[in-house]
């Protein structure tokens, strides 16, 4: 029975009348060839002769303009910013029918975002509709510019991915001056390493399910299992670490021992509120002096971590 | 090193005599580069270096900047490119890949990491074999110990080298294969208790020499009415070493009560994980989409346990029933299926659930008897429990946009931990949340993003003490009960094309009001604002930010006799206060010739440890009472500033000359680490410790630079 309810359903989803992208627009679809379209050659010999050189020499253009593979890239041109022919009528002064992507664009961000999803909403673009960036109206041309080579990859509209986002994310390029703070701002990994702008699955936008996982494709020897856990590791790197950047050694949210003091209170010394000259649990690495396996023990006498 | 780069150098020359050519029928290629000579204008010595260089080097002495060499056949479509970054240096960088647009790409990247821990650690004996610190017979006195020489810089290097492969056999399918190997080589301090005399440890350099090995191989299907994506990933660490071992600094004889002579300690174990990932996509009738995604992992670790100790003092047939391994099973669990439609054109609703869990296999069953610190034989011992847990979420949201440009969000989202463990204080927590966000969009002039939230979290059930000598009213945060605001605000505004300014405040804001002990409050806010000007001969950037992070927490002082003395309560209040200035521009002096420009970085922090006993500890003895009197931490502070400013000429069609002033100042003051000697107390540490410095350098680079190439983030 539930089977067949299922049958039933997948046939009904697989030969309903389709529907576009649900956040297209139906005045973005592209006209018929001889609807308005003027063709690239009037675009990028009249008057967007630089605009076009500099798109030209980009991976995007190389495909539009000399290589296209499908009806839309063969519009050129107007494969994106739709049917140009009153515009040029006009002396550019008419942009009805056509998208414009920069800042004066009257296209909402949904309609401009679906033309570039026509083609790029698979691969790592498949969970961008109902994302934290789609919800909050960011557009494609936010973070990319296709019109021209600014980054090494990715069309992105800064050289960098940690400039492209810390457009908006100022507080994560600070911290990328902090006294503890992986090597992001020297270029040798990106804030793409871990996080995935375009939308995930995953909380924080994040490549992985949680956030151990995605800690542990390069800090591996923290995976385990261990014969010895402590649970606020196995659970979560971030209760401790702020990986962004911090003033703590190691990028620790709070200087220790008072971190370990927030939840570590037996008696003697965990519980003992130690002044500037206390030895051995202030100088140095604090608890980690001695309790330095504290993310796991695989020594069957390292319960306590220092083994 | 030096010889090595001046070497390769010259190997690169011969590429540098032709830098644009025609090859083959109609190909071209073409070469780009930045070479040049650095000299030091300060004198740093090795010491100070371990902060400057703490993710790279920066050699003085001739050096290849960049060279990049890209082929381009003649149908103007395919492209292949390789570059080499900072060549021969420690943290050098190459790739090579090639494209054809919408079909294939490759590429493999070769990356050197480096982290310096410090360059001003000290260390008596000998490490033979490497992972084994042994001290002569006597062991040395203090003195001794603090003149011990400097090792070399304790330092890792990463060397990560990935090569994947896109292709893109046809509009509908997405193939990726995706090797990498990371080898991950060189020390890094780490401690060895020993519990006698004294309780003292001593610090040694860990020997890494680590490698992993993952691959990822990925499929998608797209249809115009779905998308499906299958995914495969494993992961291999294996680890040289298993074991560090140190000799004692104050023992020479192993004696079943007082102590070893030396102790050895467990590093990372070897371990696996093999995860298969599936999402699809469906676009259903009505303008909505739905996705779903499953991930299943398995980690594996069986690394053969060392000996519960070292000391031959100590044995007991206990230890021998402790097992040859873990057998370590773990099984991570992920679902997750969203949908968002748009009814109509004003409204957009989303909804997402999920749900992970974690869940240990791991048969190991009843107490593991063991030796603490190699010196005190523990029996029964302790039952390694397991920690498996759980997170299930749901979020529900609908977008209303007002008028073009303007929206307004309001959603739900409800968190629900589950603790299935013995030593977790909770079984359930369940967190509700609301939050609105504002998008306005409507003006030529102006962006801005405002969101609100708010956050409920409650221990579902009892909160369990689980061990005797904990505090029943402790609430450990990741458990307890919290009350969270968070807002943030976000303003775009360029009245002019040419100019932009961005403003952004935020604060986030915990208490956690059932929580007597433990963490009480967490607070934090920032604002800031960038300011960037650009037309075709001018870019100006300037930003700040000032953001400040305060905690509060109470905690007491316990002795077996006074378990729970209220003077012995203690208050910590722990400050974080940031200031980070920016600056940055170039000039076209003279169009097409003559360029200037640079950069100003400051970053200050200071960091604030205020403690107190809200009653004067009384009650105990004299020496417990000094020991809950708590006071407040000298203030830590920290100062960066990275600076650079340049003068760059066109000498002749694409050759430029560049003329760079670098200059990077770095300061600290914290009273746990400087001038921390060896033998401090009855423990014996590396000593190390970054330093300040001041590092200015004057380099000049001729480079040549295609306008094809004059990408990136580097010179070229």
């Amino acid at each position: 029975m539930g089977f067949s309810i299922g049958l039933w359903l997948l046939v009904v989803v697989l030969f309903a009348p389709p529907t576009r992208n649900p956040v297209q627009a139906p005045a973005q679809a592209p006209a018929p060839a001889q609807g308005g379209y003027a063709g690239s050659k009037a675009c990028t010999t009249e008057c967007h002769i630089r605009e076009a050189a500099a798109f030209a020499e980009t991976n995007k253009g190389k495909l539009f303009l000399q290589h296209p593979q499908n009806e839309m890239e063969r519009k050129g041109c107007e494969g994106c910013h739709g049917p140009g022919a009153k515009h040029i009528e006009s002396g550019g002064e008419d942009f009805t029918g056509m998208t414009r992507f920069g800042k004066k664009s009257k296209t909402p961000v949904a309609e401009r975002n679906a033309l570039c999803l026509q083609c790029h909403e698979k691969t790592a673009r498949m969970f961008w509709q109902g994302s934290s960036h789609e919800s909050r109206e960011v557009a494609c041309t936010d973070c990319h510019d296709v019109m021209k080579a600014v980054s090494e990859r990715a069309s992105l509209k800064r050289a960098t991915v940690l400039a492209t986002c810390t457009q908006c994310h100022l507080q994560r390029r600070s911290q990328q001056l902090r006294f503890s703070h992986m090597p992001v701002g020297e270029g040798r990994i990106e804030c793409t390493s871990c996080h995935n702008p375009h939308g995930s699955p995953n909380e924080k936008l994040l490549v992985a399910p949680s956030v151990n996982e995605v800690c542990y494709s390069c800090h591996t020897e923290k995976r385990g299992p261990f014969l010895w856990e402590h649970p606020p590791v196995v659970e979560n790197c971030a209760n401790c670490h702020d990986p962004h950047g911090s003033n703590h050694e190691k990028m620790l949210k709070t200087a220790k021992p008072r971190l370990c003091q927030q939840c570590h209170d037996p008696t003697r010394h965990p519980s003992r509120a130690y002044a500037q000259d206390a030895v051995r649990y202030i100088p140095g690495r604090q608890c980690a002096n001695c309790h330095f396996n504290l993310h796991g023990s695989n020594h069957p006498s390292g319960h306590v971590f220092t083994r | 090193m030096r010889i090595g780069r001046k070497a390769l150098l010259l190997l690169a020359l011969p590429l540098l005599t032709g830098p644009q050519t025609a090859w083959g029928q109609g190909g071209v290629l073409q070469v780009a580069f930045a070479l040049g000579g650095r000299a030091k204008l300060d004198s740093l010595d090795v010491h100070s270096r371990g902060k400057f260089e703490e993710y790279r080097e920066v050699p003085t002495g001739p050096f290849l900047e960049a060279l990049r060499v890209h082929y381009a056949p003649g149908d103007g479509f395919r492209s292949y490119t390789a570059v080499l970054r900072e060549l021969a240096e420690r943290d050098q960088s190459a790739w090579a890949g090639g494209s054809e647009p919408g079909r294939w790409s490759a590429l493999v990247r070769w990356d050197r990491i480096p982290h310096t821990y410090s360059s001003t650690a000290r260390m008596l004996g000998r490490e033979t074999p490497r992972g084994t610190f042994t001290l002569p017979v006597p062991r040395p006195d203090t003195a001794t110990w603090n003149k011990a020489a400097y090792l070399a810089p304790i330092r890792t290097r990463w060397d990560p080298v990935r090569a994947s492969l896109v292709v893109t056999p046809s509009p509908h399918w997405d193939l990726k294969a995706e090797y990498t190997w990371l080898h991950k080589d060189g020390t890094r301090p780490m401690g060895m208790a020993f519990g006698s005399p004294g309780n003292n440890f001593r610090e040694i350099p860990e020997p890494i020499d680590q490698t992993v090995q993952s691959l990822r191989l990925l499929e998608g299907y797209s249809h115009r009415r779905f998308q499906v994506q299958l995914g495969y990933d494993f992961s291999h660490f294996s680890n040289a070493f298993q074991a560090a071992i140190a000799d004692n600094p104050l023992v020479a004889t192993s004696s079943p009560g007082s102590g070893s002579a030396q102790g050895r300690a467990a590093l990372a174990p070897n371990n696996l994980a093999h995860t298969l990932t599936a999402s699809g996509a469906l676009i259903l009738p009505w303008h909505t989409r739905v996705t779903g995604s499953a991930a299943l992992s398995w980690r594996r670790q069986n690394q053969d346990f060392l000996p519960a100790t070292i000391n031959t003092a100590i044995s007991s047939p206990a230890l021998l029933t402790i097992p040859k391994s873990l057998d370590g099973r773990v099984r991570t669990t992920l679902l997750s299926l969203g949908a968002t439609s748009r009814p109509s054109s004003r409204l957009t609703l989303s909804g997402r659930l999920r749900h992970f869990r974690l869940g240990d296999n791991t048969a190991i069953e009843g107490d593991i008897p063991f030796v603490l610190n190699d010196r005190t034989l523990t029996l029964p011992g302790e039952e390694a429990v397991r920690f498996p847990h759980g997170k299930d979420n749901a979020d529900l949201s609908a977008t209303w946009r007002f008028a073009p440009g303007v929206s307004l969000l309001g959603g739900y989202a409800f968190e629900r931990w589950e603790r299935n463990a013995p030593l977790r204080n909770t079984r359930h927590t369940n967190e509700h949340a609301g939050r609105a966000a504002l998008n306005f969009d409507a003006s030529d002039w102006l962006q801005l993003r405002a969101s609100v939230a708010l956050s409920r979290r409650r221990i579902v059930g009892e909160y369990l003490a689980v061990t005797d000598d904990q505090l029943p009213t402790l609430r450990r945060f990741d458990q307890a009960n919290r009350n969270r605001t968070r807002w943030e605000v976000t303003a775009l505004l360029s009245p002019i094309d040419q100019l932009s300014l961005t403003a952004t405040g935020g604060a986030s804001r915990a208490k956690y009001p059932d929580s007597e002990f433990g963490l009480q409050l967490d607070h934090s806010w920032i604002a800031g604002g960038d300011l960037e000007w650009s037309d075709r001969r001018v870019t100006l950037g300037v930003g700040y930010t000032r953001e400040e992070f305060s905690t509060r927490q109470r905690s007491k002082y316990r002795e077996p006799t006074q378990l729970n003395n209220p003077s012995y309560d203690w208050v910590s209040r722990n400050g974080d206060f940031m200031d980070t200035f920016d600056a940055g521009a170039s000039f076209e002096l003279v169009p097409n010739r003559l360029e200037a420009g640079g950069y100003l970085e400051y970053a200050r922090a200071r960091l604030e440890n205020v403690a107190f006993n809200p009653i004067t500890p009384t009650g105990g003895t004299t020496a417990q009472n000094a020991n809950a009197v708590a006071s407040n931490w000298p203030d830590i502070t920290q100062k960066w500033v990275p600076a650079s400013a340049y003068l760059q000429g066109r000498i002749v069609q694409e050759w430029y000359a560049t003329v760079r002033l670098t200059s990077d100042v770095f300061s600290k003051k914290d009273f746990r680490t400087d001038g921390l000697k060896p033998a401090t107390g009855a423990d014996i540490f590396l000593g190390n410790d970054y330093r300040d410095y001041t590092a200015r350098f004057l380099s000049f680079t001729i480079s040549y630079r295609p306008r094809l190439l004059r990408v990136g983030r580097s010179a070229l």
